[in-house]
């Protein structure tokens, strides 16, 4: 076809089959030898009979059944159903809110060495001075390009992160026995996990409206801040990819009643290298260091969530922390009023590792680059759309692009899931949907630097199909996908009569 | 004899004495789609007007049933607990909880069949 | 400098031109000039690097810790140094897995959301419970959530802990409570053996019993230690209308009672132990199993098997209501993100071991740490801390400089283990070994000689 546009999602189409199914008794997959340098005159099991004696009765009478499979059968497994996965490796992943960039393999390497994968947590810090060295490198270097103090590297995703920040604002309210502040003033169109962190975190949360073009409003947080409010949530450019132009108003006014400010770096895909949430007044900030520093997201983790605060604050955060010596060691160090830690060692270290290796590889001026092509590419991709589709809010956007499908669904019937469904039988991953919940009928594009002019330029060319298809043939996109490994799921099924292991699969005998 | 009621948040109220009989509207079980599980109170639990007696759940969203007025749960429709759909096919039949209405005072403050329709054409609007 | 952003000079040219801009810098007129940095403020940030440069940036930095990452490991203390089989890194290198997102999309992720149905039927099979989810952070934080999970479903605020809890755990979960209102309680294990005993609850005040929403009991324990009334335990939670939760190692269910099987209502954990390297302590692996009517109130992802419209298996995230980006503030957890990738290492691994692999892995951990644990109390370097029943690790009460033994063991190429009074300053005398699979008779005669060596030439 002349603009390169096949039916195709290039997913696997056959289904595989559950480990337990393919269980023989007695095969094996792996075993384990005799032990090097063990006596000879008895074996292991006799030896083991006589060792364990007195502990016999804290033993199962046999191991967990777990299914029995050759090497190869677990291979051949697991390889059918990597071949079930769209990856950001094989086509274009525009999931808003997400940064599905490229993660280079490099990276991949660089934490691969043994040196990092074969250390142990509590290795005495003289011994493990350049893993220790690398850490405090990645947060010299977030200090610089978010504008900030000090980073704990510690939360293990950006939702931890949320709820340290938080920590760490409530924190400061009660070193200053201010007991009163139990509520967190949260913009209407946030992500959702700010008002589940917010309660995570003890707090209350105040939705606040956002105005007519999308944007937080310094008016609204003036009116809403007060002396129960213990600080605002904000990510900016917020959820509709907008940039929220009175931030440092929004900022003043939450400080104004006493209040913290917090920055949700979901979206700081848009702006690394062009402006810093610490100067526009935020006190504290996570990242997302699996979108905006391309570790890859694994099917959902590990990812890594560093919190980020300003001075005066940086006391709170969990320990330990990094420190340089005047001799130039490094050690660990507990913050002096810490809220508390999160996790049992310092976070996820390996994924640490690959977002260090992203930056440095990038510098400052190739960080800069970036936020410039995502920017670049979402709003090449809302202009090849906005014909068709309308945007959700007037204006250039940032990061990504929100579409609403609300005006073709009143025409057509057919809604974004449609178009969405319909977008993985020509190979792409679907947008986000429904998202914001401000915008009816949303479709969430963000397609972040990494993506080629000729790859948006296809994607378009399917949009634009698809919204021919929705007017001429709209049975296409209700059946879709029909090329994916599988067809819609029945989800109301699923969630009815729950099945969740091979143990329950009696219950997904077929309803009456 | 009782007489049935409605909240602004689309539940309906069977008032019948001191005791009442709550549920969701139809026009509630449109909006949720497909309803996969409620989560009931405990018989004796109690609440106040405006708290959150009951949730129900679909696929992709959950609402609360608020108490319209103080009450305590007297009994509750086990039988949503297997069947949740029960819900989708015929809302304004299928109760969800019975309850001791503790503050009858609150009633005055519910919506009768016309007060809901208009409502509802506002909402649909 | 990289090679990740692929526009042209004309690229860039055609694309500006479409959107009726000049340069790139117009694209962020949004943003007030004064909060904008200039290019030169990134300069500290670094010039940025080709690969070459890269890896030996990193190789450099890995030299400095490459003696402690390659000498045989007796440090355990929740992390241990136990054999990842070749095809699990293989396998779950895959891009396909890798490089993908949370599965919202079923049709195009079958792949991942089945091996997290797998998961979550392993999981369940070796704590001997009825569901999982699709994993946590790792094991402190799956505690934690454990804890809130209890203290939704009992409507109860105090929670009290075994004295043999991890004491980063302890501290995780002192975070979490302390934001919640809860109350934590400490019991007092039974000295001689480092064991909880049935009876425990009744350390408590009455008033801390009347609400009491969980008792957190971890085995093995922090002293090694396997907790052997774990059944009692359960009975009197469950008398006092409260939970039981036990934090568990996987590899132990190679050879012991599953906790579930002896009447826990929750057992979370790390998973780490299986496929995954102790890589300074994350990723690691949380896991939380729980009986089946504590489904509406578990953290996390969970995936459920279910039927497309043509009435094939499918799998989907389900019970979403729960969640955060549904539920927001009043979700069950505020968790979204995982640890997908590692639980699919976990469950290719146990794919492999099976029931004997499992078993193996589990018999040699224990039979080295009991011959480790005879010879190191031979080398009359130590004595025994407990007498309790260990797995795969112990503890004991030094007579030597442990500082210097484990400079020596390094030198020798072994990491010793771990000096207690580093997490627990009340014991500065202690010392916790860890033994795994990975470890020979060798390793270990020559950890008990040098210890022996110390021991005469301080005449301990």
């Amino acid at each position: 076809m002349m603009d390169g546009l096949t039916i195709d999602s290039g997913l696997r189409r056959e289904p595989v089959s559950q480990l337990n199914e393919a269980s023989v008794p007695g095969r094996r997959g792996w075993r384990l030898g005799a032990a090097p340098g063990a006596p000879h005159d008895r074996d292991e099991e006799t030896g083991f009979l006589e060792a364990a004696a007195p502990d016999r009765g804290l033993f199962a009478d046999r191991p967990p059944a777990l299914p029995e499979l050759s090497e190869l059968d677990v291979v051949r497994h697991f390889t059918r159903l990597s071949a079930l996965n769209y990856a950001v490796d094989g086509g274009f992943y525009p999931l808003g809110s997400c940064t599905m960039k490229y993660s280079p393999r490099i990276n991949e390497n660089c934490a691969a060495l043994e040196a990092f994968t074969e250390l142990h947590p509590l290795t005495d810090p003289a011994d493990c001075q350049g893993l220790l060295a690398l850490f405090h490198e990645l947060e010299s270097k977030l200090n610089l390009l978010l504008g900030y103090q000090r980073f704990s590297l510690q939360p293990a995703a950006g939702a931890q992160g949320e709820f340290v920040g938080l920590l760490v604002i409530r924190a400061y309210h009660e070193d200053r026995d201010d007991h009163e502040r139990r509520e967190i003033l949260i913009p209407d169109s946030a992500h959702g996990t700010n008002p589940a962190s917010a309660a995570a975190a003890g707090f209350d949360v105040v939705v606040l409206p956002s105005d007519a073009d999308g944007r937080l409003r310094a008016g609204t947080v003036r009116r809403a801040a007060g002396p129960r409010t213990a600080g605002l949530m904000l990510t900016n450019p917020n959820t509709l990819g907008l940039f929220e132009h009175e931030v440092r108003e929004i900022a003043a006014a939450v400080h104004e009643a006493g209040g913290l400010v917090y920055y949700d770096g979901a979206n700081a895909n848009a702006i690394i290298g062009r402006v810093r949430p610490g100067d526009m007044g935020f006190d504290v900030c996570h990242l997302n260091l699996h979108k905006t520093f391309s570790t890859p997201h694994g099917g959902g983790g590990p990812g890594a969530g560093p919190v980020g605060v300003r001075a005066g604050l940086e006391q709170f955060l969990p320990g330990p922390l990094v420190v340089r010596r005047s001799d130039g060691s490094f050690a660990w160090e507990e913050p002096a009023q810490s809220a508390g830690p999160v996790h049992a060692w310092y976070g996820n270290s390996l994924v640490l590792l690959k977002a260090l290796a992203y930056i440095r590889t990038l510098g400052g001026a190739g960080c800069r680059e970036a936020s410039g092509m995502a920017v670049l590419n979402a709003n090449y991709v809302l202009r090849s759309l906005d014909d068709l589709w309308e945007p959700a809010k007037p204006g250039p956007v940032m990061h990504e692009a929100v579409l609403t499908g609300k005006p073709l669904r009143d025409r057509t019937g057919l809604g974004t899931l449609d178009v969405a469904k319909r977008l993985i039988d020509y190979g792409f991953h679907p947008p986000t949907m429904y998202f914001p919940l401000i915008v009816p009928e949303a479709l969430m594009i963000e397609p972040t630097e990494t993506e080629s002019r000729e790859t948006l330029d296809r994607f378009v060319a399917a949009m634009r199909r698809i919204h021919a298809e929705m007017l001429d043939e709209p049975d296409l996109l209700r059946q879709a996908p029909q090329h994916a490994a599988i067809g819609r799921p029945d989800e109301a099924r699923a969630a009815r009569r729950p099945v969740l292991t091979w143990m329950q699969q009696e219950r997904a005998e077929p309803e009456i | 004899m009782s007489q049935r009621w409605y909240t602004r948040e689309h539940e309906w109220v069977d008032v019948d004495g001191d005791e009442a009989t709550v549920g969701i509207t139809d026009f509630a079980q449109h909006q949720l789609g497909e309803i996969v599980y409620v989560d009931l109170p405990e018989p004796d639990d109690s609440f106040s007007a405006g708290e959150a007696l009951a949730a129900v759940e679909s696929v992709k969203t959950a609402a609360d049933v608020y108490a319209p007025f103080n009450l305590t749960v007297t009994e509750v429709n086990g039988e949503l607990i297997d069947a949740p759909e029960l819900l989708n096919q015929n809302a304004e039949g299928v109760w969800l909880c019975r309850v001791r209405i503790e503050n009858p005072g609150q009633i005055a403050g519910l919506l009768d069949h016309e007060g809901y329709s208009a409502i509802l054409a506002a909402a649909e609007s | 400098m990289s090679g990740y952003i692929p526009h042209t000079e004309a690229d860039v040219r055609i694309m500006l031109e479409r959107l009726g801009l000049k340069d790139v810098d117009e694209l962020f007129a949004e943003i007030p000039p004064e909060l904008k940095i200039a290019s030169e403020e990134l300069d500290a940030v670094g010039s940025g690097c080709d690969e070459l440069d890269l890896l030996r940036h990193f190789r450099a930095a890995a030299a400095r810790n490459r003696e402690a990452a390659e000498a045989a490991s007796f440090l355990g203390a929740g992390c241990y140094d136990h054999h990842v089989p070749a095809a699990v890194d293989q396998l779950a290198g895959r891009s396909e897995f890798l490089t993908s997102y949370t599965p919202y999309q079923a049709e195009l992720s079958q792949g991942t959301l089945q091996a997290i149905f797998e998961f979550q039927s392993q999981i369940a099979l070796i704590t001997g419970m009825e569901i999982a989810n699709a994993s946590l952070y790792d094991g402190a934080s799956a505690l934690a959530e454990a804890m809130l999970l209890a203290a939704a479903e009992t409507r109860r605020h105090t929670v009290a802990l075994s004295d043999n809890l991890h004491p980063r755990y302890r501290a995780v979960l002192e975070t979490y409570a302390a934001v919640r209102g809860l109350t934590l309680r400490t019991l007092q294990s039974d000295a001689g053996t480092r064991q909880l005993e049935a009876t425990a609850l009744a350390q408590l005040s009455a008033e801390d019993r009347g609400d009491l929403a969980l008792v957190v009991l971890q085995s093995p324990n922090f002293s090694g230690v396997i907790e052997n009334q774990i059944r009692g335990l359960a009975a009197a939670c469950h008398e006092e209308k409260s939970l039981l939760a036990v934090s568990w190692d996987p590899v132990a269910a190679g050879l012991y009672r599953l906790p579930g099987d002896d009447g826990a209502d929750i057992v979370t954990g790390e998973g780490q132990g299986i496929g995954t390297r102790r890589s300074f302590g994350g990723p690691g692996l949380g896991f939380m199993a729980a009986r089946q009517k504590l489904l509406r109130r578990l953290p996390g992802r969970i995936v459920g098997e279910t039927v497309d419209g043509s009435g094939r298996r499918a799998y989907v995230l389900t019970i979403q209501a729960r969640e955060q980006h549904i539920r927001r503030e009043r979700a069950t957890s505020n968790i979204c993100t995982n640890q997908a990738l590692i639980a699919l290492r976990s469950t290719i691994h146990l794919a492999l071991l099976g029931p004997q692999g499992l078993e193996e892995v589990a018999r040699r951990s224990y039979l080295l740490a009991h011959h480790a644990h005879e010879r190191l109390l031979e080398s009359g370097a130590f004595s025994a801390e407990n007498q309790g029943p260990f797995f795969k690790e112990f503890r004991l009460r030094a007579h030597i400089d442990t500082a210097e033994l484990n400079r020596r063991l390094l030198a020798a190429g072994i990491q010793g283990g771990l000096r207690l009074g580093r997490l627990l300053p009340q014991y500065p005398d202690d010392y916790l070994v860890a033994v795994t699979e990975r470890r020979t008779l060798e390793e270990i005669n020559c950890f008990a000689r040098l210890a022996a060596e110390l021991a005469g030439e301080e005449g301990a």
